[in-house]
């Protein structure tokens, strides 16, 4: 444990949007580790630059200053990183394959036939390759997202970055699709880092959890997630640790020390 | 690996609702009372439906026309059957035929090029913005031109031919197409750079496969709006610059008070915008599904 291999390092990093007179300060000097393997979740409030951190992360956003370093892996190859969308992004007029093999298009190594082997494999995995060819929009939310998230395993990234993924979606699919993500993490050992600000999602799925406050976005620290792997196994939610978890996020995030509660008349 | 997730469909509600939707519109043994409503129900059908209104609506059209001509003289407004025989008689004497050739030929060619050059301007401008910032006043200005002024100098440049028409024609199909095309790139630049920035996509790459097809629906409703004016472009390049097509049928029968025919003439021109129509349609239909889904 003492020796993780670190797979994305931020140093310092600040991200200063002005829009007119506004200036916003979504990210004050953050620094974060994330170590091979982990599955690190970003929470906090609306503002807390969560989302912004996981886009300059991705390459999507520059810092305003600080930098994020991506390390190779040991043979020294680039660690390949892909993003699942909170708005998934699937393109209407392809077919559910088409749209998976579409993160592959551009790498010119991979052949027509092996791109479609690997995009359906990829869908294998997320349970939906007898939707091959059928239109994106006639699937339902949970299942749209995760097409996006085959999309993203197709390109076999060592990172993933996701972003509320299962924001926009109801309560019993979000829940399913926690479980169903637990156990393909599980399986494939991908490093994760996964931006919520459902502190129950962030329990069930972490090995590891960052704090984030906003006004200015800033880090209020990391935690450990300890809880047993195979998580989908059990009911995580009810585990006395992970309520005292939960009590400890709330408390950290909202600077608020809660009275006992006011005992209950008896007669 | 094994399949972890189930292959199921959460959204399995269409074949039920289908089949109520069918339940509903079925006379059932309990609506037997109620038959008489039932009649009221069947005759609003049958006068809600498309295809009875249009057939219905053209022959009241027809029998007010006729009814009108009866008491004008045949100059000024011949019966539709004067019209009818004035369409057959030039049909017969091969003067309709060649016409029709000569001006659907022109129309499309013209379309055709205006079509794909508006496409290629639209594209360049939407999706390179230092371009746009430089080409957007004249585009303007080109577009803001009513193309019927350019006759007289296009006729000096290119003279009497079919060429000429055929430049016109493209000259005002191309506009709409900048225009629409211009929109639909600069919208779906905004809605998917995230997507091609992560799988690392090139420029041209990002345009031929993420930006040009998600500008369908604005290339459909630019070419509805060409295609229309690709009708009245060849019509009016015929009217000034032309011995031959339709436009020049329709001139040389008005100057020389041929009104039956004359009528002939535009009711075919008509049917050239319907049919322009029903082209319009098929392209949509093409694309229709994921257009009206998404």
């Amino acid at each position: 444990m003492e020796t993780r291999e670190i797979a994305v390092a931020a140093h310092d990093v600040t991200k200063i949007f002005h829009s007119n007179e506004l200036t916003v300060t979504a990210l004050q000097n953050v620094s974060i580790d994330v170590h091979t393997g982990e599955f690190v979740s970003l929470v906090g409030p609306s503002g807390c630059g969560k989302t912004t951190l996981l886009r300059i992360i991705g390459g999507l956003t520059n810092p305003t200053r600080g930098s994020v370093e991506t390390l190779p892996l040991a043979d020294g190859s680039p660690r390949k990183m892909s993003f699942v969308f909170q708005d998934v992004n699937l393109l209407p007029w392809r077919s559910v394959l088409r749209n998976v093999e579409f993160g592959l298009e551009p790498i010119s190594a991979i052949s027509k036939s092996e791109r479609k082997e690997r995009s359906m494999a990829a869908l294998k995995k997320v349970g939906l390759d007898s939707f091959a060819l059928s239109p994106p929009f006639t699937l339902s939310g949970g299942m749209q997202q995760r097409v996006g998230l085959a999309r993203a395993l197709a390109v076999e990234p060592d990172v993933l970055l996701m972003d509320e993924p299962f924001g926009a979606l109801d309560n019993f699919t979000r829940e399913g699709l926690q479980e169903q993500l637990a156990q393909l993490w599980e399986d494939m050992g991908t490093t994760i880092i996964f931006v919520t600000h459902d502190i129950d999602e962030a329990i069930f799925l972490s090995t590891e959890i960052v704090l984030l406050r906003s006004n200015p976005g800033r880090l209020v620290e990391v935690l450990p997630d300890g809880l047993p792997p195979k998580r989908w196994t059990y009911d995580v939610r009810s585990e006395p640790a992970a309520v005292t978890l939960h009590r400890h996020v709330r408390t950290s995030l909202s600077g608020r020390n809660y009275d006992a509660p006011p005992a209950v008349p008896t007669t | 690996m094994t399949t972890i997730w189930g292959s199921t469909n959460d959204s399995g509600t269409t074949a039920e609702t289908t089949s109520k939707h069918h339940a509903h519109l079925m006379p059932t043994e309990d609506d037997a009372e109620f038959s008489g409503h039932q009649k009221d129900r069947f005759l609003m059908r049958v006068i809600r439906n498309p295809g009875v209104v249009g057939v219905l609506s053209i022959a009241g059209i027809m029998v007010i026309w006729w009814i009108v001509s009866l008491f004008l003289s045949p100059i000024i407004l011949p019966s539709p059957f004067a019209s009818a025989k004035g369409l057959y008689q030039i049909a017969v004497h091969g003067v309709l035929g060649p016409a029709i050739v000569v001006s659907l030929r022109e129309m499309y060619i013209g379309l055709a090029l205006g079509v794909t050059a508006g496409v290629l301007i639209g594209t360049t401008l939407g999706a390179f913005t230092r371009v746009d910032r430089v080409m957007l006043p004249y585009v303007n200005v080109l577009n803001s031109i009513p193309g019927v002024i350019l006759i007289p100098s296009l006729v000096i440049w290119f003279g009497l031919g079919s060429e000429t028409r055929i430049i016109f024609i493209v000259l005002i199909t191309v506009w709409p197409m900048v225009i629409n095309t211009r929109a639909g790139i600069m919208n779906s630049a905004t809605r998917y750079r995230d997507l091609s920035k992560v799988f690392g996509y090139s420029r041209i790459a990002t345009i031929r496969k993420v930006l040009i097809p998600a500008s369908t629906p604005y290339l459909i409703a630019g070419l509805r709006i060409s295609m229309g004016l690709a009708i009245v472009g060849m019509i009016i390049g015929e009217f000034e610059v032309s011995y031959s097509g339709l436009g020049y049928l329709l001139i040389s029968f008005g100057e020389s008070l041929q009104t039956g025919r004359l009528i002939g003439v535009v009711f075919l021109s008509a049917m050239i915008g319907l049919v322009q129509v029903g082209i319009v349609r098929i392209i949509e239909a093409r694309f229709l599904p994921w257009i009206k889904r998404s």
